[in-house]
C-alpha cells in the first residue's frame, strides 16, 4: 500500500510537471550529481525582522527544475566563525524561508553590514550549494493621510545601527504596489529625502476587496546597503470588488438550468405528441378488447365471414 | 364485396410470404455479408478508435453525420407520403403505402445508428440521459427522434392490423406454425366489427396527422443541429424547412426506387402501374421545385451578400467541389422537372432512373452542407497534415455506409417476407362520411 | 523539530500572505523534484496552506504538489474571481514557448495544441501578424449551450471546463466554437495512462473519445501560478489576471486591464459573433519584430502550415524570381 502510494506520487509529480525523473537519474549515473544552484536572497520586513529567503534548482538539459524539500541550513557570519542560524526545509516552489529578528548582536563588517549564509549540502544525487548575502537591517513603515480630499501614501524609512537605534534611513528610491492575484501592481516610486521620508498620491481607482480593503506593500529591492526592504500597511481606500456571482445569470443557454419557455415548450410538445400516441395505444387495446369479447361469445365462429 | 379482392390479393401474395427463392437467398446472404463488414468496421473503429475515419479537428463530422441526415431524410416517405394521402384518401396509394410506411421505420432505425458512429464514447450514452440538458439540439433530437419511431411504429402497426387480422384467418397460408401464431397475437383479435372499424380509423387518422408533425419536428430539429451554430454556411434560418422539403424530396425517390424493385422482384405489375410512378413522380416535381427553390435561396443571399466567410464557403463550393455542385443542386432539381414535367418522358424506367439520380444527388446535398461548412472555419486551417486540411472518408466510413445500406434493403427484404409489401385488405372497408377527417 | 515544523508552517503563510512577493509566483515555473532521499510516500502529517482564493488546503507534507480539487469543486469555479487574458500581438514573434510548455504542461503529444498560433493577414493589403489563440472562454459560450450532457460548462470564475469522465465524444461543441478552439482525442495517447487523479481543472490526463481544450490552468491559479503559456512566453506578449481586480500581468509586469484596453486599443477577436470572449487582443502596432522572424526560426513542419497563407506564397514567388 505505501509502497503504491510512493508509485502514485511520483507519478503524479513526474506528469503533472512533464518532467521526466530520469533525466536527472541518468545524469547521475553518467556525470555524478546533477548541479544544484542557489539563489539567496534577504529582506528587511516591518516586524522588526530579517527574512532569509533561499531557492534551489537543478540545472538539466532541458532548463532548470525547482528542487522541493531540500533541507537549507542558514547561518550568519561572526567575526571569525560561522553560527549556524538553524534549518528549513524548501516548500513546494523550492523556497526555503528562515526569520532572524532585526534587533541582534551578529557581526557586522566595516560598513555595518550583517552576512547571511544558506547552504545546502547535497546529496549522491545532486551537488551542494549555497549562498550569501549581506545587508543592513532597516524598516519601511507605511501611513495614510487624506489632504484637501486627496489621499496620500506615506513612506518612513529608518535603519537599524549595530548601537541599537533606529536613524533616519539616507535617500532611496522605493516602490509602492498593491499585491494582486498573480503580481505585485505598482501605484507608485517614490525618492525619499534625507529624513528618509517620501509621499505619492493615491490613486483612486484601485480595487480591494469586497469591502474595498487594501494592503500596501512598500519595497527597496537590491539596494547596495539595505539589500530588500519591505513594509506594509492595510487600507480601506479601495474600490469594492464586484463579486459576478450574485448576479450570475441562472437561466441562459448556457447554465446548468434552461430557460423557462423551452421547458414549458417542451412539456407543451411532447404532452401533444404523447398524447395522441396514447389515444392510438388505447384504442387498439379496445379493439383488442372487443376482439376477446367476440370470441369469447360465439365459440368457435369462422371470423373470416364477419367482412360481409 | 371486398372478401373475394382481399383473399385473392392474399393468394397471390402468399408465394412471397410461403418461400424464398434460390435467387433470394443469394441476396440476403449478399446482405448479411455487407452488414458483417459493416459490423467489422465498426469493430474497427471501436477498439482503434476515430484515427481510423477521415475525420479530424476540423471536420469532425464526416459522411456518418451525412447518412444520418439522409437516411432520417427518406424516412419522410412513409411519414409524409402514406400520411398526407391516407388524410386525402387517395385511392391510388394502396399498392404502395406498406412500402412508404416501411421505408419510413426501417431508416428510423438505421439513421440514429449513424450519429452514434459519430460519438466518441459509445460507452457514455446514457449519460444522454442521466445528464440530458434541454438547452441542447442534441437532446432534442434524441427526443424527437424516440418518439417518431415509436409514432410510425404504432401508425405502421395500425395500417397492418386488418393485414395481419387477413393472414391469420387465411387458412391456406403454408408457413410456419409460429409464424400463424405471431400473426395471431399481432391481429390483437381484429375481426372488422363496425366498432373495431371505427377505432381503428379514428386511431389512424390521429396517428396519420401526428406523423406527419411530429417528422416535420425531427427534421427541423436535425436542421437546427447546424443552423444553431455560428458556421458559415450553417448559420441560417431556412435550414428547418429547408432540411424538411430535402428529407420529402428523398423519401420520393427511395419510395420511387422500392416501387421499381418490388414490382420486378415481386411481379406486381398488375398493382403498381405508371400511373403509380406518374402521380408519386408528380410528387416529387413539385418538392424538386421547392427545393430548388430554397437552394437557390441559401447561396443567392449567401453569395450576394458576401460576406467574409460565406464568400469564401461559396468559393470551396464552386472550385473543389464543383461537380458535386453541379450535380446535386442542377441535375437532382432540373432531371425530376424534364422528366416527369414532359408528358412524353414519363415511363417508368425514365422515372425510376431520376430516381436514383435524385437519391444521390440529394445524399451529395448533405455532403455539400456538412463538409465544406467544416472546411472553412472563421479562423483559417493552418495546418500542415493533409488529413486535418481536407475530408476524405475512409474505408471504414464508407464501409459503414454501405453496411447501413445493406442492412436497410435486409430489414426490408425480411419485413416483406412477413407481411406482403403491398395491403391486401381493402381501403373502403371502413365506412367513411363525407368530410370525416379527425385531425 | 517542533520548532522547525512552525518555522517552517510559519515561513509559508508568510509567503502566501506577502502575495508572492518579488514574483517568486513566476519563478516557480518549473517542474517539481523531489530531493532523493526526503520522498518517503506519505508522511500522513499534513500542512495547512492558504490558497490563492483564501481557501485553506490540506495538504500533506510530501505530497509534493497540491492535490487536484475534485470534479465537483471543479464545475464550481475559484470563489470572488474572473479570469481574463491580454494578448499583445505586437510583441508575438511565435517563438512557440507558449505551445510547447502547454504542451508539456497538459501532457500533449506534439499534434495536440491547446494553444496555436495562426499566421493572420486581415486583408489583402494589410500588414500580416502572429496571432496565439487560446480558448476565449466566452461569457455567451457555444460550446456549452450545445452540449447535449453538460460535460462542458461555465464556471463562476468565468473559465469554461471540459469534464472528460462525462464528455461522449459527439464533438458538437467542437462545430459550436466559432473560434476552432477545441481538439479531439482521435485514439489511445500513452499520457493518457498516467496514474495521477483526474481533474477537470488540470485537463490531465485526457480521454480517448473526448474533447479537450485550453482550461486557462486554473489548478495553477489556485496556487498562485500563472498558466503555462503566460510564464513561458520569452517576449511577455500574454496577460493574465482577475478582469475584477482590474489587473493582468505576463509574469514581470503589472498593468491595469482597463488601462491597456484603453491605452491600446484593445479588441476581441470576432466578437460581432456575440460570444463575448474573456479573450482580449492588443493589436499589432509599433511591433517589436518583424513578421518574417517568427516564420524564419520555424522546424519544417511548422513552416508547412503556413504555406498557404497569402504572406508565404507571396515570399515563395518572391523566392522564385
Amino acid at each position: 500500500m505505501q509502497m503504491q502510494k510512493i508509485i502514485i506520487i511520483l507519478f503524479a509529480i513526474a506528469s503533472v510537471a512533464g518532467f521526466k525523473q530520469s533525466v536527472a537519474q541518468k545524469e547521475a549515473a553518467k556525470t555524478g550529481p546533477s548541479e544544484t544552484v542557489m539563489k539567496f536572497s534577504c529582506t528587511s520586513t516591518s516586524d522588526d525582522s530579517i527574512q532569509l529567503k533561499a531557492i534551489v534548482s537543478v540545472k538539466h538539459e532541458e532548463g532548470a527544475t525547482l528542487l522541493v524539500n531540500a533541507p537549507i541550513s542558514f547561518s550568519v557570519k561572526m567575526t571569525e566563525t560561522v553560527q549556524v542560524l538553524g534549518k528549513a526545509k524548501t516548500n513546494e516552489q523550492g523556497i526555503a524561508f528562515f526569520k532572524v529578528p532585526a534587533h541582534n548582536r551578529f557581526t557586522r563588517n566595516e560598513v555595518q553590514l550583517i552576512t547571511f549564509k544558506a547552504a545546502y549540502e547535497g546529496n549522491d544525487k545532486f551537488t551542494a550549494a549555497e549562498g550569501e548575502s549581506a545587508l543592513k537591517p532597516a524598516k519601511l513603515s507605511v501611513s495614510f493621510y487624506e489632504e484637501d480630499s486627496v489621499r496620500y501614501v506615506k513612506v518612513e524609512a529608518t535603519q537599524l545601527n549595530a548601537d541599537g537605534k533606529e536613524t533616519p534611513l539616507g535617500p532611496v528610491d522605493i516602490t509602492v504596489s498593491v499585491p494582486r492575484m498573480f503580481s505585485m501592481l505598482k501605484l507608485a516610486s517614490i525618492s525619499l529625502d534625507s529624513t528618509g521620508i517620501g509621499t505619492a498620491e493615491f490613486p483612486t481607482n484601485i480595487i480591494g476587496d469586497s469591502l474595498g480593503n487594501l494592503t500596501i506593500v512598500a519595497l527597496v529591492e537590491d539596494n547596495e546597503v539595505y539589500g530588500n526592504v519591505q513594509g506594509q500597511a492595510t487600507n480601506t481606500w479601495g474600490l469594492h470588488k464586484h463579486l459576478i456571482s450574485p448576479d450570475r445569470p441562472s437561466r441562459e443557454l448556457w447554465t446548468p438550468i434552461a430557460p423557462l419557455w423551452m421547458i414549458i415548450t417542451l412539456i407543451i410538445m411532447l404532452a401533444g405528441v404523447w398524447g395522441h400516441y396514447i389515444y392510438a395505444i388505447v384504442q387498439l387495446i379496445l379493439i383488442n378488447k372487443s376482439g376477446k369479447v367476440k370470441a369469447e361469445a360465439i365459440p368457435g365462429k369462422n371470423t373470416k365471414s364477419i367482412n360481409s | 364485396m371486398s372478401d373475394i379482392t382481399s383473399d385473392n390479393m392474399l393468394k397471390e401474395f402468399a408465394p412471397q410470404l410461403e418461400r424464398t427463392s434460390n435467387l433470394g437467398k443469394v441476396w440476403i446472404g449478399f446482405l448479411i455479408f455487407g452488414v458483417c463488414m459493416g459490423l467489422f468496421a465498426l469493430y474497427t473503429q471501436v477498439t482503434k478508435g476515430h484515427i481510423v475515419t477521415g475525420m479530424r479537428d476540423n471536420v469532425v463530422w464526416g459522411v456518418y453525420i451525412v447518412n444520418f441526415i439522409f437516411f432520417m431524410g427518406i424516412s419522410y416517405a412513409g411519414a409524409l407520403i402514406s400520411g398526407t394521402l391516407h388524410l386525402f384518401h387517395a385511392e391510388w396509394r394502396k399498392p404502395i403505402i406498406r412500402m412508404a410506411e416501411f421505408i419510413t421505420v426501417i431508416s428510423l432505425l438505421i439513421g440514429p445508428l449513424y450519429i452514434m458512429l459519430c460519438v466518441g464514447r459509445l460507452d457514455r450514452l446514457p449519460n444522454l440521459v442521466l445528464f440530458g440538458r434541454i438547452q441542447s439540439p442534441i437532446t432534442w433530437d434524441v427526443i424527437a427522434i424516440s418518439s417518431d419511431i415509436f409514432g410510425c411504429f404504432i401508425f405502421l402497426y395500425l395500417a397492418l392490423l386488418r393485414d395481419l387480422s387477413k393472414l391469420r384467418d387465411f387458412s391456406e397460408l403454408k408457413v410456419p406454425a409460429w409464424q400463424k401464431k405471431m400473426y395471431k397475437i399481432l391481429a390483437l383479435g381484429y375481426t372488422g366489427t363496425p366498432e373495431q372499424q371505427k377505432r381503428l380509423k379514428h386511431a389512424t387518422d390521429i396517428m396519420a396527422a401526428m406523423v406527419i408533425a411530429i417528422a416535420i419536428i425531427v427534421y427541423s430539429v436535425l436542421a437546427w443541429i447546424f443552423s444553431v451554430t455560428l458556421q458559415p454556411g450553417w448559420h441560417s434560418t431556412i435550414f428547418g424547412p429547408y432540411f424538411v422539403i430535402a428529407a420529402v424530396y428523398s423519401g420520393t425517390g427511395v419510395l420511387i426506387l422500392a416501387m421499381a424493385v418490388f414490382r420486378k422482384v415481386y411481379h406486381l405489375e398488375e398493382h403498381i402501374t405508371l400511373k403509380h410512378f406518374v402521380n408519386v413522380g408528380v410528387i416529387m416535381l413539385v418538392l424538386a421545385a421547392f427545393f430548388g427553390y430554397f437552394t437557390f435561396s441559401e447561396y443567392l443571399t449567401k453569395w450576394y451578400g458576401s460576406e467574409k466567410n460565406d464568400e469564401m464557403l461559396i468559393k470551396i463550393l464552386f472550385k473543389d467541389y464543383y461537380l458535386f455542385f453541379i450535380f446535386s443542386n442542377y441535375v437532382g432539381v432540373l432531371l425530376p422537372l424534364i422528366v416527369v414535367g414532359f408528358k412524353r418522358f414519363r415511363s417508368i424506367r425514365n422515372i425510376t432512373i431520376t430516381a436514383v439520380v435524385v437519391i444521390i444527388a440529394l445524399w451529395m446535398n448533405r455532403y455539400l452542407i456538412v463538409v465544406p461548412t467544416l472546411e472553412s472555419p472563421y479562423l483559417p486551417i493552418e495546418d500542415a497534415r493533409e488529413a486535418w486540411r481536407h475530408y476524405s472518408a475512409t474505408w471504414v466510413e464508407w464501409t459503414l455506409t454501405a453496411g447501413g445500406v445493406a442492412s436497410f434493403c435486409l430489414f426490408f427484404t425480411i419485413a416483406s417476407k412477413f407481411i406482403p409489401i403491398v395491403q391486401v385488405s381493402e381501403l373502403k372497408e371502413e365506412p367513411i362520411e363525407p368530410g370525416d377527417i379527425t385531425l | 523539530m517542533d520548532q522547525e515544523k512552525n518555522q517552517d508552517n510559519n515561513s509559508r503563510r508568510k509567503f502566501l500572505k506577502l502575495g508572492l512577493l518579488a514574483g517568486a509566483g513566476t519563478v516557480a515555473t518549473g517542474a517539481l523534484l523531489a530531493a532523493g532521499k526526503s520522498l518517503k510516500g506519505e508522511s500522513g502529517e499534513k500542512i495547512k496552506v492558504l490558497t490563492t482564493s483564501g481557501e485553506v488546503m490540506e495538504v500533506d507534507k510530501n505530497y509534493l504538489s497540491l492535490a487536484p480539487v475534485g470534479r465537483k469543486e471543479s464545475h464550481e469555479g475559484i470563489p470572488g474571481r474572473k479570469f481574463v487574458m491580454v494578448i499583445d500581438l505586437a510583441k508575438c514573434k511565435n517563438a512557440r514557448k507558449c505551445v510547447e510548455a502547454c504542451q508539456k504542461g497538459h501532457n500533449l503529444t506534439k499534434g495536440e495544441e491547446f494553444m496555436k498560433v495562426y499566421l493572420l493577414q486581415d486583408s489583402e493589403k494589410s500588414a500580416p501578424y502572429w496571432f496565439p489563440k487560446p480558448c476565449y472562454h466566452c461569457d455567451n459560450p457555444q460550446c456549452v449551450s450545445v452540449c447535449p450532457v453538460g460535460a462542458t460548462f461555465k464556471r463562476s470564475d468565468g473559465i469554461v471546463l471540459i469534464d472528460n469522465e462525462r464528455c461522449i465524444g459527439c464533438k458538437f461543441c467542437m462545430t459550436g466554437c466559432p473560434y476552432s478552439t477545441r481538439i479531439f482525442s482521435w485514439k489511445h495517447e500513452d499520457a493518457y495512462d498516467s496514474k495521477q487523479p483526474y481533474s477537470p481543472e488540470k485537463s490531465v490526463p485526457g480521454v480517448e473519445g473526448t474533447v479537450s481544450k485550453c482550461d486557462f490552468c486554473p489548478d495553477l491559479a489556485r496556487e498562485g501560478k500563472l498558466p503555462y503559456c503566460v510564464s513561458a512566453c520569452p517576449m511577455g506578449v500574454i496577460y493574465y489576471g482577475d478582469i475584477d481586480e482590474d489587473v493582468v500581468t505576463n509574469g514581470v509586469d503589472t498593468y491595469k486591464f482597463s488601462d491597456l484596453i484603453r491605452d491600446r486599443a484593445g479588441y476581441q477577436y470576432l466578437e460581432n459573433l456575440g460570444t463575448r470572449p474573456n479573450v482580449y487582443y492588443l493589436p499589432p502596432v509599433e511591433r517589436q519584430f518583424p513578421v518574417e522572424r517568427g516564420y524564419d526560426g520555424l522546424d519544417e513542419d511548422i513552416k508547412a502550415r503556413y504555406d498557404n497563407t497569402p504572406y508565404v506564397q507571396k515570399l515563395k514567388k518572391k523566392e522564385k524570381k
